[in-house]
């Protein structure tokens, strides 16, 4: 539950989501669940010329299973807090 | 001419303005769920990436907490982006799994159609086998990409049901 | 089964209820007009039954009002008298267009027809006569009267006849699509005068679904059905008539305007497209027919009206006030019509999904993240836990249902919610004990050890590896990947002649790092509990003390000092391991702070970043490398270099300091902390600590004499070294002499600062200070250039305004040092005696 915690810190954040096949898609973070669906808003693609159709859509909800990375803003989070949540996760888990 | 789009967007807006005031006081407490993030896009024009490659535009109109999602009155059509061509289907209601969704969006009923207008269309049928063929290159191409990174010690997760 | 209150159940020859019997003959007692007595009206009677007209000035419309005619028949009437009806009402001069109702075949009868089918159904079974009740005051709702053909034919529009199964569904679809939120205010609200059909059953079922925060918007809907009937645009009337078939009547919108006004409908206010431009310019509503003539978003706006008369809100109406009708091209009415006919697609199934739905989705998808034990929920898992277990017996539906009832934690009930779980879960661990240790691999082996490496036969049912070769470092990491455990194990096996020089990996030290903050966060939540702190496990993990016994009750610790490497220490190579010092210390004592304070001393010299830190090795780095290292360096001064300074300074007493200084020297850590701040500022700190005890006067002589010695140790083990302490280039090389702040793009200088040598000159000062005269000696004639070059360097740097407080800020540290020996720089650039 640690990134879903986390994710969930990180609404309203500019953030582009690399998915699996290579491309990013940038927007705001609208909403975020427990297997870390991402829903974004206000979508910029630089690679529009893949998915053409994408000009046209405002929101889209990205299935986790397909994203590889999320690109955040070194600004919105708290490193220090991070290593001590994982840390604890890991005991819980133990 | 203006003052018509204008005031529609308008009201389009406010109409849309209205329904997610709605939902967002509806599932204030439900924020971080699948369902909260698909509730939105209830009886919008959307549109489903499939897993293996399938673009679909159509309704949405049922879904559940793992993206399971009902899309009525739906066209697949297939890009054929070097060749600007695009083909289409018209494929009546689906019921998707939600594990083969890669995403969905909500389209935006002006601009929908916009992006066609630089394209041909093309048989469906043609069009469709011009895009096997490109995924056989694709898979042909996974899979020498998967040896070698093998051979090295590296992992590949390519997939040959994943053609998005 | 109920609908609308009407209870089928009740068995056909029931006994009725006969009129005749229960009626007690008031009725016949009553005169013609008593309804109208005195009691009830009081007074003049003359407008009773006349003055509906509660907005227009004039009673003319009140003339019109016959309450002999059924309100169907009135409506009939409308539609073929309307345009005289409407023509009487002239108050506000507003004039109906003649096009609009002269030239255009009209159609009435079908609509009629429909019409009157729909009143038939309505006055058996609809309940919300109430409202249309309300509008029997009105009898006038012309909005039937705008038959198909009266529109001019315009594409898809008002103009046109709804295409087949064009559902008004939505009444402005998209609205519809959050199950109906917009809506229900509307059909809650005004039912369609002129005898829509009142709300349908599934809009009761949106009513009843929706949240509270619905209620409000019920009550304004509630509100606007008390409001005068608006008439509503003419698409409206012919949707449920032409179709037929809406769930949700597409209710009027009242127009802006006309809250407590006139509630006659004025048919000025729907001017065609392409028309002229309506008389009156004071209504808003007409502007905004006229922009979105065809196509639903017409509805939106007349809804979003509604909205808004309800909020109160009509600013945005005045936008559209002053805009002129404007024909639409080919084109755009072309996109409108495709627009709309998606739309229409759209709001045709837009209640498939209720609210209710909706929110179950999100409810389970909620309860399954924040149960507890899922399967005790789970309904299936139970149901097949209920039939497996009743195979033998009944296996009856009923049973089942018992069985679950009683059993499943579900929320309706389950007395052995819990306990059911816990036993089972408790019958699964077992089982699963049982399983592992059954496919453990018996030790049928004969294995040997000794000091290459462990030899063994395997059977032949079990093949193995022949040799297994020790590591020297760990000797069987597969089990745990405890570095705590591995570091013990190490411990306890190694003879002593090995152990000096067993090597701790950064494995090691890191996963010791990791146990160790698991201790420190552990003891951070129970104190955030408030509940009892042990901090001994954490005191163990630091591997400082000598009295930590491993589980055999073997004495481990006494073994680290023999160890070179030092596994405190190590941590403080890492930055996370600096990051975590302060945090530690708040759980230790004052003897134990002194035991860490002794032991970082003692290894002092494992401290890498003195090595990085030290200026040969810093200078030869690349800038990035630099403040990588700097980081580093302000790191670690703040977290703790600080401490150390403010626990030397304050909590050690004498003899403890000379120890420590005692330690440094047989350590050999003298030489690594020369060369550069971190270790120059800590022998300054011991050094000046001790100086201040010795020239209190209480001190002991033999304190004095113990010191002394110390001091004479210190200073042979720095002899020949004094140059050490500058960077070689400084005060000469400028790259050395000035620390550059680079602007934005790298390449520009923002800011010079001069290399800030008062760490060096203050460590002279206290070395001198300490020392007797024939030690100042040697350390002036030992650092003799640098004092003159650093002269020399301020003197250049006064002569430039800008830096004139830099310059004396220079020569200060220098008179530091200088000073204690009653030497003194001048500004000029000579050194004189101190007067």
């Amino acid at each position: 539950m640690l990134f879903f915690s986390f994710f969930k810190t990180l609404v309203d954040q500019q953030i582009t989501v690399e998915l699996k096949n290579d491309i990013e898609i940038t927007g705001t973070l609208r909403s975020v669940d427990q297997y870390l669906n991402i829903k974004l808003e206000n979508i910029t693609n630089k690679e529009s010329i893949r998915y053409p159709h994408l000009n046209a859509v405002k929101t889209l909800f990205i299935r986790g299973s397909t994203i590889r990375y999320v690109h955040l803003p070194k600004s919105a989070i708290d490193v220090n807090l991070l290593q001590d949540a994982a840390r604890k996760e890991a005991m819980v888990s133990k | 001419m203006s003052g018509n789009f204008s005031s529609i967007a308008a009201s389009n807006a406010a109409v849309n303005e209205l329904t997610s005031e709605v939902d967002s006081l509806y599932l204030e407490q439900y924020a971080f769920t699948t369902s909260a993030a698909i509730v939105g896009s209830l009886n919008k024009s959307v549109f489903v990436l499939l897993r293996d490659g399938r673009n679909l535009f159509g309704i949405l109109r049922t879904f559940d907490q793992y993206a399971n999602l009902v899309i009525q009155d739906t066209t697949e059509r297939v890009y054929l982006l070097e060749e600007k061509q695009y083909g289409e289907i018209f494929q009546d209601n689906f019921l998707i799994r939600g594990e083969n969704v890669v995403m969905f969006g909500e389209l935006d009923l002006d601009a929908e159609d916009d992006h066609l207008k630089e394209f041909t269309k093309i048989d469906y049928k043609e069009a469709n086998a011009k895009l096997n063929k490109k995924n056989e290159e694709k898979i042909k191409k996974g899979r020498e990409h998967t040896k070698t990174y093998l051979q090295q010690g590296f992992t590949s997760d390519f997939s040959k049901a994943d053609l998005y | 089964m109920s609908f609308f209150g009407f209870n089928s159940n009740l068995p056909k020859d029931a006994e009725t209820i006969d009129f005749q019997d229960t009626y007690e003959g008031f009725g016949e007692e009553l005169e013609g007009n008593d309804q109208f007595n005195d009691e009830t009206f009081g007074g003049d009677m003359s407008a009773i039954g006349k003055d509906f007209n509660f907005g227009s000035q004039s009673s003319a419309a009140a003339s019109k009002v016959d309450p002999q005619v059924s309100y169907a028949q009135a409506v009939n009437n409308a539609t073929k008298n309307h345009h005289h009806m409407v023509q009487s009402e002239d108050d506000d001069g507003l004039k109906p267009l003649d096009s609009l109702w002269d030239t255009q075949p009209q159609q009435p009868s079908k609509k009629v027809l429909s019409l009157e089918e729909l009143e038939a159904g309505f006055s058996t079974g609809g309940n919300s006569g109430g409202a249309a009740g309300q509008y029997q005051q009105q009898p006038q709702q012309p909005m039937m009267p705008h038959p198909q053909g009266m529109y001019p034919p315009t594409p898809y529009g008002y103009g046109a006849p709804p295409p087949p199964g064009f559902n008004f569904n939505g009444y402005g679809g998209y609205p519809n699509q959050s199950g109906g939120f917009a809506p229900p205010p509307m059909m809650g609200g005004p039912p369609p005068p002129g005898g829509f059909a009142p709300p349908m059953p599934n809009n009761q079922n949106y009513m009843y679904n929706q949240p509270s925060s619905m209620g409000a918007h019920q009550s304004a809907a509630a509100a606007s059905a008390a409001a005068p009937p608006p008439p509503p645009p003419p698409q409206q009337t012919q949707g449920p008539l032409a179709v037929g078939q809406s769930s949700v009547p597409p209710p009027p919108p009242p127009p802006a305007h006309q809250k407590g006004q006139s509630k006659e409908l004025d048919l000025n206010q729907f001017p065609l497209l392409g028309s002229n431009p309506p008389t009156h310019p004071q209504h808003p509503i007409p502007q905004n027919h006229q922009n979105f003539n065809d196509s639903n978003p017409a509805f939106f706006n007349n809804q979003e009206n509604h909205q808004r008369q309800q909020d109160g809100n009509n600013h945005n109406f005045r936008k559209f006030e002053n805009k002129p009708p404007v024909a639409l091209t080919p084109e755009e009415e072309e996109k409108l019509n495709i627009k709309g006919k998606k739309l229409e697609k759209i709001i045709k199934y837009s209640n498939i999904m209720t609210p209710r739905d909706r929110d179950f989705v999100t409810r389970f998808q909620i309860s399954q993240i924040v149960t507890d034990d899922p399967y005790n929920e789970d309904f299936y898992f139970q149901i097949f836990k209920a039939i497996r277990s009743q195979n033998t017996h009944d296996g009856s539906l009923n049973s089942i249902a018992k069985y679950y009832l009683e059993h499943s934690g579900h929320r309706l009930g389950g007395k052995h919610k819990r306990a059911d779980v816990a036993l089972q879960r408790m019958q699964q661990q077992v089982s699963k004990a049982v399983t592992v240790a059954k496919e453990r691999p018996k030790n049928s082996q004969y294995s040997k050890e000794g000091s290459l490496g462990k030899i063994s036969f395997g059977s032949g049912k079990t093949p193995r590896k022949q040799l297994e070769i020790l590591k020297k470092e760990i000797k069987d990491s597969a089990e745990s990947a405890d570095g705590n455990a591995m570091v013990n194990s190490m411990l306890v096996n190694f003879d002593d002649k090995n152990i000096a020089n067993v090597h701790l990996s950064k494995k090691i030290i890191l996963n010791c790092l990791e146990k160790t903050y698991e201790n420190v966060l552990k003891l951070e939540s129970q104190e955030k509990n408030h509940e009892q702190i042990d901090a001994t496990e954490l005191w163990n993990s630091l591997y400082i003390s000598t009295e930590v016994v491993n589980e055999d009750g073997e004495r481990i610790s006494g073994k680290i000092d023999e160890l070179k490497e030092n596994i405190f220490v190590s941590y403080l190579n890492y930055e996370k391991g600096i990051k975590l010092f302060p945090r530690l210390l708040r759980y230790f004592s004052s003897d134990q702070k002194s035991k860490m304070i002794e032991n970082f001393f003692k290894k002092i010299s494992l401290l890498k970043l003195l090595d990085e830190s030290s200026y040969e090795y810093y200078y030869a780095q690349t800038e990035a490398d630099r403040s990588k290292i700097d980081k580093k360096v302000e790191l670690f001064s703040n977290l703790i270099l600080k401490f150390i300074i403010a626990f030397i300074s304050n909590d050690l007493k004498f003899n403890e300091i000379v120890k420590l200084i005692i330690t440094l020297i047989n350590y050999n850590g003298l030489v690594k902390l020369l060369p550069n701040k971190i270790g120059l500022t800590l022998i300054t700190i011991l050094v000046s600590k001790i100086e201040l005890i010795r020239q209190d006067i209480n001190i002991m002589s033999s304190d004095l004499i113990i010191w002394t010695n110390v001091y004479d140790k210190l200073f042979n083990n720095l002899i020949s070294k004094l140059i050490n302490v500058f960077p070689k280039q400084l005060y000469i090389n400028d790259e050395i002499s000035w620390i550059k702040e680079y602007g934005q793009d790298k390449s520009t200088v923002v800011k010079k600062t001069a290399f800030d040598d008062s760490y060096i000159w203050h460590f002279l000062a206290s070395l001198a200070l300490a020392g007797k005269l024939q030690h100042q000696r040697i350390i002036v004639d030992e650092v003799r250039e640098k004092v003159f070059e650093c002269v020399e360097f301020a003197k250049k740097l006064g002569q430039d305004a800008s830096f004139k407080e830099e310059s004396i800020k220079k020569l200060g540290n220098l008179n530091l040092f200088l000073n204690v020996m009653g030497l003194n720089a001048s500004e000029s650039g000579d050194i004189t005696e101190l007067k």
